[in-house]
């Protein structure tokens, strides 16, 4: 059923050769999920889903510019009406000239868990059971609510110089909504997490790091108003650093004005080095090429504090006069792993690979005289442009005296990421594939000192 | 299975397929979606169109929801998803609302209907617009505008005799106006959006644009919001969000039958000040939310869902009506066929008030004043909320004063909403947002109201 499914029946390229002279591409993506949905210690849903669909960019050159038009679907009858939508629509268009990849040699990178490609219902049920039993082992934690999700995604691009290339990946996405405490008054611990691997978030490791929190937050107190010292988790970090480093360190921002990362200056304590890792092993961006079809890299974007390299798209590698870095990436506001095809490729990090301090997580805590760790915001959600936050806290835990203490519920961490990146004082000596609200990092535990924190006192 | 339709028809085959499945609830839905958008800045501008297709299955058993969707409406396909249903055949089932069935054929109808506007006028007004804010400071360093234009035409079909079908047509416009000065990068943003046609880009208006380029450029002198708990006074869109983080996502029935609402248990009870009164109305007209009838095939209604600060009911779909053993609330949702439905809410929004904000201002010793919300999260167990506005201003004595950055107010609902001690008569507007249930799932909503004051923590 899967390659019956997944098969190629129909010549894709000569529809487009046939429909029109200019520059195309497609991108295709054809996936399964199969999604359990927990309520208690039952079933709510059991979702199984199928998807296929097609992105086309048609790029027609016009003066000392060029139109673009892209146009998506999802059947196959369709291809030849999409292909004369996005040729229409770049008769209208006005953007600068680029040309789409030629045909390279691709570096190779690993994306796939097989138990997932071949058995992806029986993870998704079985990692769902086991998680349930685990949970119900506690006595003032139980789940309300939860989700796992596997799929298998196909991703195929050719264009119109003979670029054809296909990769294949897979994800898991796991979300447990955990009530903390028996009494009147619970409270709630609700992560999420994407993976490309059952190993990475497997049940037996995932799950106890999870009710380890929830346990703190079962003597709980809001935080009093002030500036303190404040380590984020990694997926906390995830969601402060992918949509601002991320668009600061992207050619786009220098050409619209908007990045405040300017070359070899400082931008952080040099305790930071972050690389955009397109081939990070089972990293959540990772593939052997980007959404353009240009090979993915490794590119150092901050050494030591200080910005190096900008990460390019076909587009502003062609209009600035630089190399493409494999960073045209498609993605969008709710558009899930497996309907990229739907988003026209735009200038974005692949994956925001933070490089481990040289101290454990306990160091980090025990330096601190005082302070809180964020295990979880309510979201972070930073401006892109001005980088400023303000996030509810959800699960924290005060620290006294280089001890951990009472877990923290409620008040607000605030700020700016780019000037918390000048007051990093500490970053723990391991990285994980992390997600949050964001995509695409990996990142250990890091501490900022001076961060605001609000509370009703 | 109700009204017969024609085999070969994708629907015809739908219904004659799922006449065979054994199961004591089954339904299905076809959904296509067409969406335009035109979006412009000083770089460049992109123009994209999409195409979304999408059958969904659902069937109904002790097993809970099973669901098979695919994106391909071949027969072939349609017969294997109703086999994924299958395996649960003959299972007992569990508790539903059923209802009478509807036969029902409807197109939302708007004024200038955007498939009738030559896509050359569209991209020209974008165009213009874009060149109206640009040369309005010459602080301005960019100007961003982006229109989209969306049909959702659903049909949906039932074993217990419902055919209805509806096309819902959506289109929003905003403008975002970046300036920059001293190194100092900054922004303001204006939009509207509703179940509207292409007289939505009418509203942004050249005053909307002044407007706008002004809020870019006063923002370059803003200065952080006061921490801690405030008073607080909020523009109509923010009472939206507020109303729709609290006691919208509150009230989503699902969570409580999860044990995972805070408000399980406090129907008939105060959770409000006496000022406020809270509704959820997909029949609103011209709101974002706006729908003829919901994913169960419920009919759409007015709800009250607080009044007078008293909690009155909840969101409903054919399940938790059952369970809960209440009316049903046409509440059951999806984004499109490829997800599953749950309870949403639609148009949230407060009643109007008897104060005007000039006297609110006036009456007000000191508060942070949020304007032009930007998003909020719920906390449906633990009944936190945070919401986040780009801007707003110092009230210092009964005057408005210093311009504020970015804002976020959090803190517990029944606190931030016990507290609402004074709502406006003037200002009244349903925003148009989208809404996500936790982080995935988005629907478009409406969220609005008059203005507020009330206190809450302030960041």
């Amino acid at each position: 059923m899967v390659e019956d499914y997944w098969g190629d029946r129909m010549n894709t390229p000569a529809i487009m050769d046939k429909t029109t002279r200019a520059q195309w591409e497609v991108f295709i993506q054809r996936s399964r999920r199969m999604e359990v949905q927990l309520r208690r210690s039952e079933r709510e849903a059991t979702i199984w889903q199928e998807n296929t669909g097609y992105g086309i960019r048609v790029i027609i050159p016009r003066g000392d510019g060029a139109g673009v038009g892209f146009a998506s679907c999802n059947s196959e009858s369709e291809i030849e009406s999409t292909a004369k939508r996005a040729h229409d629509l770049a008769k209208l268009n006005r953007s600068p000239f680029f040309e789409l990849p030629e045909k390279k040699k691709l570096p190779s990178v690993s994306t796939v868990d097989k138990t997932i490609l071949s058995s992806s219902e029986r993870v998704a049920r079985d990692y769902a059971e086991k998680a349930q039993a685990l949970i119900s082992k506690e006595r003032d934690i139980s789940l309300t609510y939860g989700k796992v999700r596997t799929y298998a995604v196909k991703n195929e691009i050719m264009n119109s110089r003979g670029l054809a290339y296909k990769s294949i990946g897979t994800y898991i996405y796991v979300e447990m909504a955990l009530k903390v405490g028996l009494g009147s008054n619970p409270t709630e611990f609700w992560p999420s997490r994407y993976a490309r691997r059952v190993s990475d978030v497997a049940p037996d490791k995932l799950v106890p790091q999870w009710l380890e929190i929830a346990r703190s937050s079962l003597r709980r107190h809001a935080p009093k108003t002030k500036e303190t010292t404040v380590i984020f988790s990694p997926s906390v970090v995830c969601d402060a650093f992918v949509p601002t480093i991320g668009f600061h360190a992207s050619a786009e921002a220098l050409k619209l004005c908007l990045s405040q990362f300017k070359q070899d200056e400082k931008v952080g304590s040099e305790q930071l080095t972050v690389t955009d890792d397109g081939l990070y092993p089972y990293g959540l961006r990772s593939n052997p090429f980007d959404d353009e079809g240009q090979p993915q890299h490794r590119t150092k974007l901050i050494e030591k504090g200080i910005f190096k390299k900008r990460i390019y798209d076909q587009l502003h590698a062609h209009t600035m006069r630089a190399k493409p870095t494999g960073n045209g990436i498609r993605t969008g506001f709710g558009v899930d792993v497996d309907e990229r095809y739907s988003s026209l490729p735009a200038n974005a990090n692949t994956n925001l690979s933070i490089e481990p301090g040289n101290r454990n997580l306990d160091s980090l805590i025990e330096e601190a005289d005082e302070g809180i760790i964020i295990h979880e915001a309510a979201w972070l959600n930073p401006d892109q442009i001005t980088t400023q936050f303000g996030s509810e806290i959800r699960n924290a835990q005060e620290i006294k005296n280089g001890d951990l203490g009472e877990g923290i519920v409620g008040g607000t961490v605030s700020g700016a990421v780019l000037e918390l990146l000048q007051n990093i004082s500490g970053i723990s000596n391991q990285a994980e594939i992390t997600s949050g609200s964001s995509l695409g990092c990996v990142a250990p535990y890091i501490r900022f000192d001076r961060v605001q924190i609000s509370g009703p006192t | 299975m109700g009204q017969e339709t024609k085999s070969g028809s994708t629907i015809g085959d739908i219904q004659q397929t799922l006449s065979k499945v054994n199961l004591p609830y089954v339904d299905g839905l076809y959904d296509m979606q067409e969406a335009l958008t035109i979006q412009k800045n000083k770089d460049r501008e992109n123009i994209s169109t999409r195409t979304v297709r999408g059958i969904s299955l659902r069937g109904f058993s002790s097993r809970g929801w099973l669901y098979s969707n695919s994106n391909r409406t071949d027969l072939t396909t349609i017969r294997k998803l109703a086999g994924k249903l299958s395996f649960a055949s003959g299972t007992k089932t569990g508790k539903l609302t059923l209802l009478e069935p509807i036969k029902l054929d409807k197109q939302y109808p708007v004024k200038k209907d955007p498939q009738q506007i030559m896509l050359e006028d569209k991209l020209q007004k974008i165009r213009d617009l874009f060149s109206l804010a640009r040369n309005m400071d010459s602080r301005i360093v960019d100007v961003h505008v982006t229109y989209s234009e969306r049909v959702m035409e659903r049909t949906l079909l039932t074993s217990h005799g419902t055919w209805a079908r509806q096309r819902i047509p959506r289109t929003r416009i905003a403008l975002q106006v970046i300036v920059k000065e001293n190194g100092v990068t900054e922004y303001d943003i204006a939009t509207a959006g509703g179940t509207l046609g292409y007289e939505v880009i009418d509203e942004l208006t050249e005053d909307a644009v002044r407007e706008t380029v002004q809020g870019a450029t006063e923002q370059l002198k803003a200065v952080l919001p006061p921490r801690g708990l405030q008073k607080v006074i909020m523009d109509p869109g923010v009472v939206g969000v507020v109303c729709h983080e609290s006691f919208g996502h509150g009230l989503e029935a699902d969570q409580a039958l999860r044990g995972r609402s805070y408000l399980k248990d406090m129907l008939g009870k105060r959770v409000a000040s006496e000022h406020v009164t809270i509704y959820e109305d997909p029949s609103l007209e011209g709101g974002h939310g706006t729908y003829y009838f919901d994913d169960d095939g419920a009919l759409s209604r007015k709800n009250t869902l607080v009044d007078k600060g008293i909690l009155v009911s909840f969101l409903h779909d054919i399940e938790t009506s059952a369970m809960m053993n209440s009316p049903l609330t046409a509440s059951s949702r999806t984004q499109d066929a490829s997800r599953r439905r749950f309870i949403r809410m639609s148009n949230t929004y407060a009643k109007s008030g008897d104060w005007t904000i000039e006297a609110m201002i006036k009456e007000t010793k000191s508060a942070v004043m949020m304007m032009r919300w930007q998003y909020g999260i719920e906390d449906p167990l633990g009944g936190g909320m945070q919401v986040v506005s780009k801007k707003g201003y110092l009230i210092e004595n009964g005057i408005k004063t210093k311009p504020l950055k970015q804002i976020t107010l959090t803190g517990r609902v029944l606190e931030v909403l016990g507290s609402v001690d004074a709502v406006s008569k003037d200002g009244f507007v349903v925003d148009a947002g989208n809404c996500g249930k936790g982080k995935e799932d988005y629907v478009p909503v409406g969220e609005g109201g008059t203005w507020w004051r009330t206190t809450g923590v302030i960041a």
